[in-house]
């Protein structure tokens, strides 16, 4: 069976053994010039755009030298920030993995009416401002919204407290996880989970050694995006957070304090830390997407 | 085991995809389900393993009505048509599967499953390839790998969707021979789609040949393609030229020949129409008795020739198949004109 153990050699392999050049896309070819021009335009605008805000953020943060970082870094205020940062990270992320497996699960195996209208939905918290997310869960449950007389008779306050954050976050990070895994699930149909039945696992064992392995790096890829907005996230935690410092200001609305202060070097080193989660979030993703591509040319299917 | 389907039906919204099937599988039978796409064959397949449930009937495992039993507990060994391989799990862990997701009570030992998945990969001869992920591996060891797996459970009966759907033309015939070998040594009750008359004649006991989610005619290989009962399994089972014909006393008249149709003995005027197969057709030369014809093709096709004529009178094309020694006797030129006789023809009613 010489057919069956033949192993396809990748194109380029083959090309650099026989050392031939690869041949000029004729007649699309531009002049030099103007791809130099072109080039040198896309990498000075990166390096305007956005390689020099990053530099000037790190810049700044250490103007007045390490030790002064250090100490805005450690002010109970910065402290109490990141804190509540990672509190709500870590609340939201995790039911935003839930909700998101369900979803992308149910779209991907089921056929059931209203499925496009439900994708539709999952869509629109990227479409909406984050500011009206923010003000949808003020009108909701803040004190003159529609549950507000019902919620404050019940003594649970949402709106200027950690709920109300978690709620906003959840609200604009929920697409992320669930977005990554519908095209995967959908493309890997049920065929693996109808083989494991058909061998004797249960639901159970068919989820966790069937399809959560299948989609773990999209799921990892799409939980270090919505951590990261998780995070980062302004526009709709500004509007329900109240801005009470120690208690409802995350990064990001502490490092607009700070800067409204004229606390530069204070609002600097903090937001040089959401820089430095913003690095880590882009190497994560290059080696996850990476990680993904050889899966997938591995794969071939 | 013995298998038995009784009086399936089942609807896809609108879609009736079986019509009241009934089939019995016997105990170590090699069985067939062999019909055109859209003939209901792998929902039947599929209703037997329990992976869809019939609207109405029965499922029987050894005369034991199973359709309450969900596909999980039939133990079915199942191989998919595109093998549904865990593609995370390298080969070994594959056709391991099954044995590791046991309850604790029924598990065997790692040692013990190590031992049984080295066993199978010996029987399906892919000792070396136990830490190959499946995406390393050509299509015909992923069926077997498939293969493997599902024979690990020790199902009592295999069911293969359309086994060699997906291999090149080579490796299937390999692959054929070695499943039916499989088969007999270790005495299982199998099932396979497929909608290849060739392989279903070669590889199958018996052949169901299903239409339109009926089940047209259930023989042996000999039977349907020599005794088709209805004319789709005539049709079905190989080339064939029709013939409009009038069906009198026993006999039907196609142009000026005349052929027996004695299942109508009292026929009076019915219109017919008689199939003969390419290699039913003799030529003779033109000025013998026979259906006038002209020879428009010829070509070689295989071990044989093929012939391309139009008849005389009604010019429908016929196809004829000769041994490659029937030029010598005659002229097979595009023009002649030549006689046709038939060795072999079945009639049936028209309509």
């Amino acid at each position: 069976m010489n057919a069956e153990s033949a192993i396809d050699l990748p194109a380029p392999v083959t090309r650099a053994r026989t050392g031939t050049p690869l041949p000029a896309g004729i007649g699309t070819r531009d002049p030099a010039w103007a791809r130099r021009l072109l080039i040198g335009l896309a990498l000075a605008f990166i390096g305007l755009m956005l390689v020099l805000p990053l530099v000037a953020v790190f810049v700044e943060a250490l103007h007045d030298g390490v030790g002064k970082y250090l100490s805005s870094i450690a002010n109970p205020d910065a402290w109490s920030a990141i804190r509540l940062t990672l509190i709500v990270a870590a609340i939201a992320v995790p039911l935003n993995l839930v909700f998101g497996l369900c979803a992308a699960w149910s779209i991907a195996k089921f056929e059931f009416r209203g499925k496009s209208l439900l994708i539709t939905f999952i869509d629109l918290p990227f479409s909406v401002s984050p500011v009206i997310s923010g003000l949808i869960y003020v009108l909701l449950y803040g004190a003159h919204g529609w549950f507000g007389p019902f919620l404050a008779e019940h003594g649970i306050k949402i709106i200027f407290t950690v709920t109300g954050l978690v709620l906003a976050t959840i609200f604009v990070t929920f697409p992320f996880i669930a977005r990554e895994l519908i095209p995967l699930m959908q493309e890997q149909g049920t065929e693996e989970e109808e083989a494991a039945i058909s061998l004797g696992a249960g639901g159970l064992q068919t989820f966790f050694r069937v399809t959560l392995p299948n989609v773990a790096w999209g799921l990892l890829y799409g939980v270090l995006l919505c951590n990261a907005r998780a995070m980062g996230e302004f526009g709709a935690v500004s509007v329900v957070s109240g801005h009470i410092r120690g208690q409802t200001n995350t990064m990001p609305l502490h490092v607009e304090i700070l800067y409204n202060e004229y606390d530069f070097v204070g609002a600097f080193a903090v937001a040089s830390l959401l820089a430095l989660l913003a690095l880590v979030t882009l190497v994560g993703k290059s080696i996850l997407e990476w990680r993904i591509g050889r899966r997938l040319a591995r794969g071939g299917h | 085991m013995s298998l038995e389907a009784k009086n399936i039906s089942k609807t896809f919204n609108s879609f009736q995809a079986l019509k009241d099937v009934s089939l019995t599988v016997q105990r170590g039978e090699f069985m067939a389900l062999l019909g055109p796409s859209g003939s209901g064959k792998t929902t039947l397949l599929r209703i037997m393993a329990g992976l869809d449930t019939q609207d109405s009937g029965e499922i029987r495992f050894d005369e034991e009505d199973v359709s309450g039993r969900s596909l999980r507990d039939r133990k079915v060994g199942f191989v998919f048509q595109h093998y549904a391989l865990f593609r995370h799990m390298n080969v070994s862990e594959n056709v391991a599967f099954g044995l590791k997701v046991r309850p604790h009570e029924t598990r065997p030992s790692p040692p013990e499953i190590k031992r049984r998945v080295d066993e199978l990969l010996h029987l399906v001869q892919l000792e070396h390839m136990g830490q190959r992920f499946p995406s390393q591996l050509s299509g015909g060891q992923r069926q077997r790998v498939a293969l493997a797996r599902a024979l690990a459970i020790e199902p009592s009966v295999l069911l293969l969707d359309e086994p060699f759907g997906a291999l090149d033309a080579k490796v299937r015939k390999e692959l054929r021979r070695w499943l039916r070998r499989l088969h007999d040594e270790m005495q299982l009750t199998s099932v396979f789609v497929t909608h290849d008359q060739e392989e279903a004649l070669e590889l199958a006991d018996r052949v169901a040949v299903m239409s339109q989610g009926k089940i047209e005619q259930v023989g042996t290989p000999d039977d349907v393609y020599h005794r088709p009962e209805t004319a789709f399994v005539y049709e079905f089972m190989g080339n064939v030229n029709r013939f409009d014909c009038r069906i009198q006393d026993g006999h039907a008249r196609v142009g000026p020949l005349v052929v027996a149709a004695p299942e109508f003995p009292s026929a009076r005027d019915l219109p017919g129409l008689a199939y003969v197969r390419p290699h039913d057709i003799t030529l003779r030369a033109a000025d013998e008795p026979g259906l006038p014809a002209v020879i428009r093709h010829v070509f070689t096709a295989g071990p044989g020739i093929r012939v391309e004529l139009q008849r005389r009178d009604t010019k429908t094309a016929i196809e004829a198949d000769l041994p490659h020694d029937a030029s010598r006797q005659l002229l097979l030129t595009p023009g002649t004109e030549v006689s046709l006789t038939f060795s072999g023809a079945r009639v049936f009613a028209a309509g």
